[in-house]
């Protein structure tokens, strides 16, 4: 480089120097945009691993309530075997999510300087908690089958289950607006307002898809009239029901055999609270509002 | 236990477009770096 220096006059490596430096700012506005796509992106990403973690603890608590299980004299070992390869088959799944997320997570790092940077500027409202530990193992009673890793989703919504409306700003004139997400439910003389919820399958009996309530009383059971199908063993006809009022979303226990837990405690009627786990049976769920 | 495919699939849905063009623009910009620096030694 010295030596082109010597054959070329200063104010062509100014004017070249002064070009570059156009160059670089635009390519740096380019930029800007798709790194606020890439941070979206990343927040989705980060989203799915905290899933995929929790699904990987829940998975390595059932094998532990298997080997409980066994020991307690319920199987023999070839039935413990053949349950926890079905669990191994679980964890296996779990931990090629894992590593393809960090592949993910790598190429996102090839182009921002650091995770700190891509964490601060992930929108907020993307990021939800992580979920909570799953209930300890339901000891007495009835078990649960373990099923094979994979199998159908058991649990349907029938058509008639009506998703609640998604949230619609209140008009300026309103007098109490609601909160965000909310739902109304309407009566004669009064309209109240409640956040919408959901119930997020946390176990195959449990389903795929995550349930909206809607706002009214909805049954859980395995009966067909039953508005959100409940499969898996332990689960009665008519086995639960979750009611809304003013204060949110209960869940009742309809006199079930077996009973229905919520964070791994027996209830017969219990207010629901933003990350409770339900326990229906074998089939888990997390209520979740907003 | 098919929850963590599911939850898997979840991956399948980050976009790695803009990442995809960022580092075309990053080596764009390291190339033009790199020549700048090369004559101010």
């Amino acid at each position: 480089m010295e030596a082109l220096k010597a054959d070329f006059a200063e104010p062509v490596y100014r004017r070249v120097d002064a070009d570059y430096a156009r160059q670089l700012e635009a390519v740096e506005k380019k930029a800007e945009p798709l790194r606020q796509q890439a941070m979206a992106a990343y927040a989705g990403l980060r989203n799915a691993v905290r899933e995929i973690e929790a699904a990987h603890e829940a998975v390595k608590l059932d094998r532990q309530e298997i080997e409980l299980r066994h020991k307690l004299g319920e199987f023999d070992v070839a039935e413990r075997d053949r349950r926890v390869g079905a669990i191994e088959s679980a964890l296996g799944e779990s931990r090629a999510a894992h590593e393809r997320a960090q592949t993910l997570r790598s190429r996102f790092l090839e182009v921002f300087p650091d995770e700190a940077e891509l964490d601060r500027a992930a929108p907020a409202a993307r990021v939800t908690a992580p979920p909570p530990a799953p209930p300890r193992p339901h000891i007495t009673g009835e078990h649960p089958r373990v099923p094979p890793a994979i199998e159908p989703a058991m649990t349907r919504v029938l058509p008639v289950l009506d998703l609640p409306e998604p949230p619609k700003p209140p008009p300026a004139a309103a007098r109490t607006p609601p909160p965000p997400s909310a739902a109304t439910v309407s009566g004669a003389a009064s309209t109240m307002f409640l956040r919408t919820a959901r119930l997020v399958p946390q176990s195959p009996e449990a389903g795929r898809a995550a349930i909206p309530l809607p706002p009214r009383p909805v049954t859980l059971g395995n009966e067909g009239t039953a508005e959100i199908q409940v499969g898996g063993p332990g689960v009665e006809p008519r086995h639960a029901e979750i009611n809304i009022n003013a204060k949110g979303y209960t869940l009742i226990d309809l006199g079930s055999k077996l009973g229905t837990l919520v964070n791994a405690e027996p209830v017969q009627e219990r207010l629901l609270r933003h990350e409770d786990v339900i326990q229906i049976g074998a089939a888990r769920y997390v209520f979740r509002e907003g | 236990m098919g929850d963590a495919r599911v939850k898997a699939e979840l991956l399948s849905g980050v976009d790695l477009a803009p990442v995809d063009a960022l580092k075309s623009l990053k080596q764009e910009a390291d190339q033009l770096k790199s020549r700048r620096a090369s004559w101010r030694r």
